[in-house]
């Protein structure tokens, strides 16, 4: 028997469920029938798992917001620009009465923000900075938890707030970070006074005070700018955990680590380049590297 | 009212509705799934910064839309098209094989075939075949005619016979 071929009307109409009876019982025994089935369960096998659907929410979200905050910000600036050209004196009136301001640093970028008296405060990656303006006439006071570095005009005391600490100064240039259990600051012009539960002191430029869990000690440095506000993360023997932490913040990634009890690491690695940074630590630590689809990585011994 | 993509739940609602169709359809033309997924987020993107001229029954087919264009413009083409046969391929276990046509090499043969089918016909193809898409909701969403779609099913057939045919 000659072997029954459907044209391609009738297949499609097969595929689609809409074939006769008749029809359908004329191509029963017909090899080709069984391969066609084939094609659509090895179809049906090939379809893309189910999608997260919330995670994928929750992403689009976080990357809108980031979107809209770095928009409103730029027509801030020229809104501002604009008006301070025509009638300074009037803009400085609506900087001065605005409502609490709020500061968030997106994940993967550092942010700039001037506060009203002149002060600047560069906010690294994943940063959160507040004020209010009641507060803020009488005694200039911020609230920050991540890590921020401070250029304070000169005038009355300027302190800043942290879960673990606050940091009270004259008009110096100095930086703070406050995540987790690390509260550490470094002050790099002028004269600062560090205050946590346990005890005072007082910075001067080079020196440092490191608060991790119920240990304090005070250490030196270079007395410049934190090599972040320059694009790149630097270390002074700060624990493994923390380093890749922070790389996680900078890049917006997930970084899965083995354990690494008491290993520190030394050294810097730029914020531009992910490759660059993962070789700049894992080569120094002897560390392998796997980037799994550009917002995973997998570090192994 | 004109401006209700602009309303939070609507617009999350749009997404959670659509994003999985469009995430597949993307993947239809360029065979690589995160790629296809970060298209479909971009396309939301543009949805929100556009929700105050696109209705909300015309915010499906423009998704479908921007998506494409989106790939259109940072794609090259044939190397994409490569991986998604590749990325098919791949270990799909296919219990005891009784026939010739029931095997990994007709598997891998037959997404050989459909990657190398017009871009066109294997979109509406395998939006037909795996998502269960009618072909009028096809041609809403792709703003084209039925009768097109329906011409677009042929074409991949045409590619698939010769499949059955040499098995």
């Amino acid at each position: 028997m000659e072997p029954y071929q459907p044209d391609n009307e009738m297949l499609l109409r097969w595929l689609n469920g809409e074939l006769s009876e008749e029809a359908l019982n004329r191509w029963e025994d017909s090899d080709s029938r069984r391969r066609w089935q084939a094609v659509q369960s090895a179809l049906e096998r090939g379809a893309l798992p189910p999608m997260d659907k919330e995670t994928a929410l929750k992403r689009l979200l976080t990357v809108r917001e980031a979107r809209g905050r770095a928009r409103t910000r730029r027509l801030r600036l020229l809104w501002t620009a604009g008006i301070a050209a025509a009638i300074g004196g009037l803009a400085l009136m609506l900087w001065l009465f605005r409502p609490a301001e709020e500061w968030r640093a997106p994940l993967t970028a550092s942010e700039a923000v001037t506060l009203p008296d002149g002060s600047e405060v560069k906010l690294n990656a994943g940063s959160y900075l507040r004020y209010e303006d009641s507060w803020w006439r009488p005694n200039r006071q911020v609230e920050l938890e991540g890590e921020a570095y401070f250029s304070v005009a000169k005038g009355g005391a300027f302190e800043v707030h942290t879960p673990l600490g606050k940091v009270r100064v004259l008009g110096t240039r100095f930086n703070v970070f406050a995540r987790e259990q690390r509260f550490e600051v470094y002050c790099t012009e002028g004269k600062v006074l560090v205050l946590t539960a346990a005890r005072q002191d007082t910075l001067l430029p080079g020196q440092g005070v490191r608060t991790a869990g119920a240990t304090t000690d005070t250490f030196t440095t270079e007395a410049i700018p934190p090599g972040w506000t320059e694009g790149q993360s630097t270390f002074q023997s700060a624990p493994l955990a923390d380093v890749f932490r922070d790389m996680e913040r900078q890049y917006g990634i997930q970084i899965q680590t083995p354990e690494l009890p008491g290993r520190t690491f030394s050294g810097r690695f730029p914020h531009d380049n992910l490759e660059v940074a993962l070789k700049a630590v894992c080569g120094a630590m002897g560390l392998k590297y796997q980037v799994l689809d550009g917002k995973r990585v997998l570090i192994s011994e | 009212m004109a401006n209700d993509v602009c309303k939070e739940e609507v617009y999350r609602d749009l997404f959670l509705r659509l994003v999985e169709p469009l995430r597949n359809y993307l993947y239809y033309h360029c065979g690589n799934a995160p790629q296809a997924e970060d298209l479909a987020q971009e396309a939301f993107l543009r949805l929100w910064e556009h929700c105050q001229k696109v209705p909300p029954e015309k915010a499906k087919a423009f998704v479908y839309r921007v998506g494409y264009n989106l790939f259109l413009d940072g794609i090259k083409h044939r190397k994409v098209v490569l991986k998604f046969q590749k990325q098919q391929t791949e270990d799909k276990a296919v219990t005891s094989p009784e026939f010739e046509y029931e095997t990994k090499e007709f598997e891998a043969r037959l997404w050989a075939t459909v990657a190398t089918m017009p871009e066109k016909s294997r979109v509406v193809f395998l939006m037909n075949r795996i998502d269960g898409c009618t072909y009028k909701e096809i041609a809403e969403l792709l703003e084209i005619s039925v009768k097109a779609v329906e011409k677009r099913m042929k074409g991949a057939l045409e590619g698939l016979k010769g499949l059955i045919r040499d098995s």
